[in-house]
């Protein structure tokens, strides 16, 4: 199968710091791809050079066999660590804005932002205001508006950080269900082991910066996933274990 | 859950202490006038003043003169936003324009409007050009500085996600940086605007007919409760353009949580 996305041998320096040394993957159409490694390893800066926001020093990216430029290809679906709603939009309309800038208006477009609110389960709240909303309630409607423009590929950087426990868990669950439906393909950035393994097809496990790839660990666990069987808690200590002798040297 | 007052509450719920203000300051006022703690040349009292404003309204003075204020002011105003919009917008967005345009300010806004009444006689051919020149001044700083402020703190985070949906820049102006900016330019508006009608006596010192053109002939005649009247007219109506600007602040910043504890 030919890779949707492409990254070979990336490097990125901020002035003397190098962040990303040398680091290739390749994504595959309909593939949930996480990846995991220690705090401040520069897994942002991976999202963003996909997203075209940052330029690699060296190596390259293709997506869709072009270097990332989301005015192009118009196949992207970016949901942000925090969820940066737009505070002067209600709800339905936040999950109007990319299909806006499609040039998609009027009823179609309506509907389509009214399936996807109700898709992440907030049919009823079209006219909140973002402030007005809980913490897992704007998550969803970061999601929501990453998918209502119909995107391939989505990237997702640390989507659900600072939630607690309890809603991250839910909102993981939802993620399956409506990825099952779509089948987009997902880079998904985490420091959350046991999230990566409940989520992905395949976890990347980077090194501490500079960053580069530790180990590509498939997860053939059968899906929905069951985070205390003993395969799953399995594949979750080794991969925390390679996490530990990053952080421990 | 935090839900918007509307305007109509909040005249319901706060005009009675705002008025209770007004009161005190007039009875305060009266006091003083009426024990004398003050020479009755010094300081009219309210029931002169009043007879003044009466008189000047039955001559056709304040019909007159306060027309042509509102018409400097609307110029003035109108001009200084068509500049400061799009170069504070310029200066917010691209860091050269700031880096360019932000000494000239520095040198420019320190100079009070009044000292530029020399060059406006000079400059301009008509009174009334002339007059909405000093507003202009006035008017300009604030807006300038609040436009540039909101163009410049649009947060990173969403202009990226413009950027991922394909936006161009032009489209991440208008539907991102605009309505982000939004309440620093209102601010803008608001001080701005009560500054220029704080200008408007200096716009009108030097023969242009309006309200501040009346105080200074007033005060020609030894008409001190002439004066007054002129002044309490042009309270009156700065304190009238601020209360409708904070009405449209609130129709148009509705999803701002701040807003809602805010008083008029």
């Amino acid at each position: 199968m030919k890779p949707e996305i492409i990254a070979d041998s990336l490097v990125k320096r901020f002035n003397d710091l190098l962040v990303l040394n040398h680091v290739s993957f390749n994504v595959y159409p309909g593939e949930f791809l996480c990846i995991v490694g220690p705090s401040g390893c520069g897994k942002s800066t991976l999202i963003r050079i996909l997203l075209g926001l940052e330029k690699p020093d060296e190596g390259r990216v293709e997506i869709h066999g072009h270097s990332p430029n989301p005015r192009m290809c118009k196949c992207i679906g970016y949901v942000p660590q925090d969820d940066a709603l737009f505070p002067w939009r209600t709800v339905l309309k936040n999950v109007l804005f990319g299909l806006e800038l499609k040039n998609e208006n009027g009823e179609k477009a309506l509907e389509k932002a009214h399936q996807t609110i109700k898709m992440v389960g907030l049919s009823g709240f079209e006219n909140y205001y973002p402030h007005q909303l809980s913490g897992g309630m704007r998550k969803r409607v970061a999601l929501a508006r990453a998918v209502a423009v119909d995107p391939q590929i989505l990237l997702m950087d640390e989507p659900f950080a600072n939630i607690d426990a309890q809603t991250r868990a839910l909102l993981q669950v939802e993620l399956m269900n409506i990825w099952s439906k779509l089948r987009k393909t997902v880079v998904f950035v985490t420091h959350n082991v046991e999230e990566a393994v409940f989520l992905a097809d395949r976890v990347l496990v980077l090194t501490k910066r500079p960053a580069k790839v530790k180990a590509e660990i498939p997860i053939e666990l059968p899906r929905p996933r069951k985070r205390l069987s003993p395969q799953f808690i399995s594949v979750r200590e080794r991969i925390i274990r390679m996490l530990k002798e990053e952080v421990s040297i | 859950m935090v839900l918007p007052l509307t305007s109509r509450d909040l005249i319901k719920r706060s005009l009675t202490v705002e008025i209770s203000a007004i009161l005190t300051f007039l009875a305060l006022w009266e006091a003083m006038a009426r024990f004398k703690l003050l020479p009755a040349y010094a300081l009219p009292s309210i029931e002169e003043v009043a007879a003044a404003l009466y008189s000047q309204a039955v001559l056709g003075n304040l019909s007159y003169a306060l027309p042509h204020s509102l018409l400097h002011l609307a110029l003035g105003f109108a001009a200084a936003f068509a500049v400061a919009f799009p170069l504070g917008m310029a200066m917010g967005w691209y860091r050269v324009a700031q880096r360019f345009f932000e000494p000239l300010i520095g040198i420019f806004r320190p100079i009070p409007p009044i000292a530029w009444i020399p060059f406006a006689l000079l400059f301009f051919v008509s009174l009334l050009q002339a007059s909405a020149f000093i507003i202009f001044i006035g008017a300009f700083f604030p807006l300038v500085t609040n436009i540039f402020f909101g163009f410049r703190n649009v947060p990173k985070q969403l202009a990226e996600i413009a950027h991922s949906f394909g936006a161009s820049e032009r489209e991440i102006l208008l539907k991102v940086a605009f309505p982000s900016a939004l309440p620093s330019i209102l601010t803008g508006v608001k001080v701005g605007l009560g500054v220029a009608w704080m200008c408007v006596v200096a716009a009108e010192m030097f023969g242009a007919p309006g309200l501040g053109f009346m105080i200074m002939q007033m005060r020609y005649v030894h008409d001190i409760a002439g004066v007054v009247a002129y002044m309490a007219v042009i309270g009156a109506l700065g304190l009238l353009l601020e209360v409708l600007v904070k009405l449209l602040e609130r129709k148009l910043l509705k999803w701002r949580i701040g807003l809602v504890a805010e008083g008029i």
